[in-house]
């Protein structure tokens, strides 16, 4: 008998820490947390470095902050592969998503695992010197732009 | 023994409560801020109906110091009500069998029927419709509740492919290089007003039509600019624009501000050819453009769906319920991705402002 208003109040705080949490995680919270990374799933040729980004300080830069670092460390990457550049070579682009460098390389570019690697080491140097320990990239495979007019 | 039980459940429902009761209380008392700012004015000539007022029926209320202070002469929780309950009585004065083509209630707290202005209405017919509301006011605590009778015209339905004026955003253009869709309301470094659209619809001077190239009637302009270093872009001076962007055929969305894209943005993109679409900004990425021959910087990449006549689409994404512009549209890369051009880098290679 003595285990009945026990489980009454274990009940109750249950039901208030379920409903706090669904009152609170139900408003809209941004989009930080929506994107589909399955959208790289099929076209991934390679995945580096530790995507729980890490800096060398061992400590975790807030999302901005993060963002940035990856814009740096493309950017300056970018200036680093220009022989690789299409239509000549392979790459189509380096850029950024939400949690690494991406690496756009052209579909129908026969994948040299020793290029990739060069690459990948260009883009671990700028990391490294943005702070970052083991800066994540992944390479993906991509058609060129197709523009969108319609002839007429 | 019962008391040490009776206290464990008492505290166990305070626990319970203390989480239900701020919620509930929430949603029962918060007043929007469309409520908040809602002004309340009984002048009937004011610009808001000069030209439209047919008549005023019922009583506006005393004002009392209870009615100064509140900004509605009635909430519009009450006269949301009140519409509701109207519906059945008004079904058969309702357009097309009937002169009504919309009702609802006003910024001042005060119900409206809508008159098709190609209608022609007897005093006797507004009365009885005008009792509809009456009596539907009564029921929900309102006594001769004021209405006021406005003569307005049928929505005009559009399709992206009508000729439009003023020209908006998300219309179907055609120029030298085949056709896409107009981006944004934008002006140039001289003040001159006109709208931004993809580079590659076109050359310097090439003429620009609204749809299609079907005669004078249709021109809007030459490209006075392209874009080249940061986007694919142009810009064509054209004075008879505004700064919305078609959302349907009955629906245009206006902009609160622009600003560049950013990983995670939902990206809306209104074309021409496949409507609106949407699709998470994915990528920020450097972007070879082969109409151009060289690469962009800075592109963002998002999968949404597109096809040929987007080009040139305005893409923006949602802030609180207001429309924010991030670029336009430039094509598709395999496999599926929507690429646009950023705001800021249009902007810099156009030497123009968004004019939203």
């Amino acid at each position: 008998m003595k285990t009945i208003p026990i489980l009454v109040l274990v009940f109750s705080l249950f039901l208030a820490i379920t409903i706090g949490y669904t009152v609170y995680h139900g408003k809209d919270s941004g989009n930080q947390d929506q994107l589909d990374v399955s959208i790289f799933g099929n076209i991934t040729i390679r995945s580096f470095g530790d995507t729980s980004f890490i800096m060398k300080d061992n400590k975790s830069p807030d999302y901005q902050k993060k963002i940035s670092l990856l814009e740096n460390v493309s950017a300056n990457t970018e200036k680093d592969l220009v022989q690789y550049d299409y239509p000549s070579g392979p790459l189509l682009g380096v850029g950024y998503g939400r949690d690494e460098v991406i690496i756009a390389m052209h579909r129908n570019w026969t994948i040299n695992e020793t290029i990739i690697r060069e690459m990948y080491s260009v883009v671990e140097y700028h990391g490294d010197q943005a702070g970052i320990r083991s800066v994540p990239c992944r390479f993906i495979s991509m058609g060129v732009l197709k523009t969108e007019s319609s002839g007429i | 023994m019962n008391i040490h039980k009776t206290v464990v459940v008492l505290l166990a429902l305070l626990l319970a409560g203390m989480v239900m009761v701020p919620i509930v209380s929430a949603e029962n008392n918060s007043v929007s801020e469309e409520e908040k700012n809602m002004v309340r004015s009984d002048n009937p000539s004011d610009v808001y109906y000069k030209d439209i007022l047919i008549t005023q029926m019922g009583t506006l209320p005393e004002v009392t110091d209870a009615l100064t202070s509140s900004k509605m002469y009635f909430s519009p929780s009450v006269l949301q009500k009140v519409t509701d309950d109207s519906v059945p009585g008004l079904e058969k004065f309702s357009y097309p069998n009937g002169p009504v083509i919309g009702y609802g209630y006003d910024k001042y707290g005060t119900m409206d029927v809508q008159i098709n202005k190609e209608s022609t209405v007897s005093p006797s017919e507004i009365q009885e419709i005008y009792s509809v509301i009456q009596n539907a006011g009564e029921k929900n605590g309102i006594h001769n509740i004021p209405c006021k009778f406005l003569s307005l015209g049928l929505i005009k339905m559009q399709a992206r492919t009508d000729r439009i004026r003023p020209v908006i955003g998300g219309l179907q253009i055609a120029s030298d290089n085949g056709w896409g869709t107009s981006g944004f309301r934008a002006r140039d470094s001289n003040g001159n007003l006109g709208f931004v659209t993809a580079g590659h619809l076109g050359y310097l001077n090439s003429a620009v039509y609204q749809p299609d190239q079907i005669g004078s009637y249709y021109a809007v302009g030459t490209i006075s600019k392209l874009g080249t270093t940061n986007s694919d872009s142009a810009f064509i001076p054209y004075s008879n624009t505004d700064p919305s962007v078609y959302w349907s055929s009955s629906v245009t969305l206006d902009y609160s501000t622009y600003t560049d894209p950013q990983v995670n943005d939902v990206a809306y993109k209104s074309g021409a050819a496949t409507d609106v679409t949407a699709g998470q900004v994915a990528l920020i990425n450097r972007c070879y453009n082969p109409y151009l021959g060289k690469y962009l910087p800075q592109q963002a990449y998002a999968p949404y769906s597109s096809s040929d006549g987007d080009s040139g689409a305005p893409v923006f994404k949602w802030v609180s319920s207001n429309a924010v512009l991030l670029g336009i549209h430039m094509g598709q890369a395999d496999p599926g991705f929507g690429v646009f051009s950023p705001i800021s880098g249009i902007n810099s290679d156009l030497g123009i402002t968004p004019a939203l």
